[in-house]
């Protein structure tokens, strides 16, 4: 076999990452699909920049922080399980959740504070002043990051599970898998913050 | 077939591909990420034009993508199959995105019902 060949080899890749990668890409098409629809409807209502004005950059850049720290800690948890440091791997995996759960009570704090204010779906005071397209923004909005906060819970449900299990000895390769799901809920914030909270 | 240990005595998992990649330095992406989030906040406070802000606030979340994907997941370390996998779904998007963008200058908004 030529070292070329030997190069394009696929069955080099474990399996578990092949399928990672998979499902990362799907998550792409999913979220980039309805990122896609909101930049083609905000280039459209140019207005939706004013309603933009009622979310928070200080919350959203807090957020942007805790989960950066998050992805820093299990990829290090990921560092101290190949070199079979558990528990250490399972305290950064810890880290992560904690990281996980501050960013959903800042998230609640957010919505709240919007809720209160009535912006919401299809909001009625705006829709009553004639003013629908402005209340769609906030349909964009509240799918988008709901979408996300969903994943985040999927993602922190998993690193629970998953340090669990690596306290038995058991399936200590998925501490890499967990963290790259983990690192696309990540990247998929990285693109919302910008759009939603400083694109104003 | 010989096992190995760990410390509380249950076997280490064979499955297990301890050098499958390599390991950058992961507190100075951190450092690099977070310093970049600082930029992206700070790019208001100096009264560019509005275009021009958005656009660096942009370039710079592109950026923190290409670091978390590269060094958090590894993908400089992976195989070119993968690469191909990734940007395939981001060739797809863009070709949705710029499939669909001359409709929305093209149609009136009168055209969209109001709510």
């Amino acid at each position: 076999m030529s070292n070329n060949t030997k190069a394009l080899d696929i069955r080099q890749v474990p399996q578990g990452r092949l399928a990672m990668w998979t499902l990362i890409a799907g998550e792409l098409i999913i979220f980039g699909g309805l990122i896609a629809v909101y930049l083609l409807n905000r280039i459209r209502y140019p207005e939706w920049g004013a309603e933009a004005v009622h979310t928070s950059t200080m919350f959203g850049a807090i957020n942007t922080c805790v989960l950066l720290l998050s992805s820093f800690t299990i990829v290090l948890a990921h560092n101290e399980a190949n070199k079979n440091n558990i528990k250490r791997a399972q305290l950064y995996m810890f880290l992560t959740i904690v990281g996980g759960l501050a960013f959903l009570c800042i998230k609640s704090i957010e919505y709240s504070r919007e809720i209160s204010e009535g912006l919401t779906f299809t909001s009625p005071a705006m829709v009553a002043k004639g003013e629908g397209v402005k209340s769609l923004f906030w349909s964009f909005y509240y799918i988008m990051t709901g979408l996300h906060a969903l994943h985040v819970i999927a993602g922190m449900t998993t690193i629970f599970i998953i340090m669990m299990q690596i306290g038995k000895g058991k399936n200590i390769h998925r501490v890499e898998l967990a963290g790259m799901y983990w690192h696309m809920v990540d990247l998929v914030w990285i693109f919302l913050f910008p759009l939603l909270y400083i694109a104003k | 077939m010989e096992h190995k240990f760990h410390d509380n005595g249950s076997v280490v998992d064979p499955d297990v591909k301890t050098d499958y990649h390599g390991h950058p330095n992961y507190f100075r992406v951190l450092i690099y990420l977070l310093a970049m989030l600082g930029i992206s906040l700070a790019v208001f406070e100096f009264h560019l034009p509005v275009n021009i802000a958005i656009t660096i606030v942009f370039v710079v979340a592109f950026w923190k993508i290409g670091l978390v994907v590269r060094n958090f997941m590894h993908l400089r370390y992976e195989h070119i199959l993968i690469w191909v996998a990734v940007f395939a779904a981001v060739f797809i998007l863009l070709v949705f995105f710029l499939g669909v963008f001359p409709d929305v200058p093209m149609v009136h908004r009168e055209v969209v019902p109001k709510y």
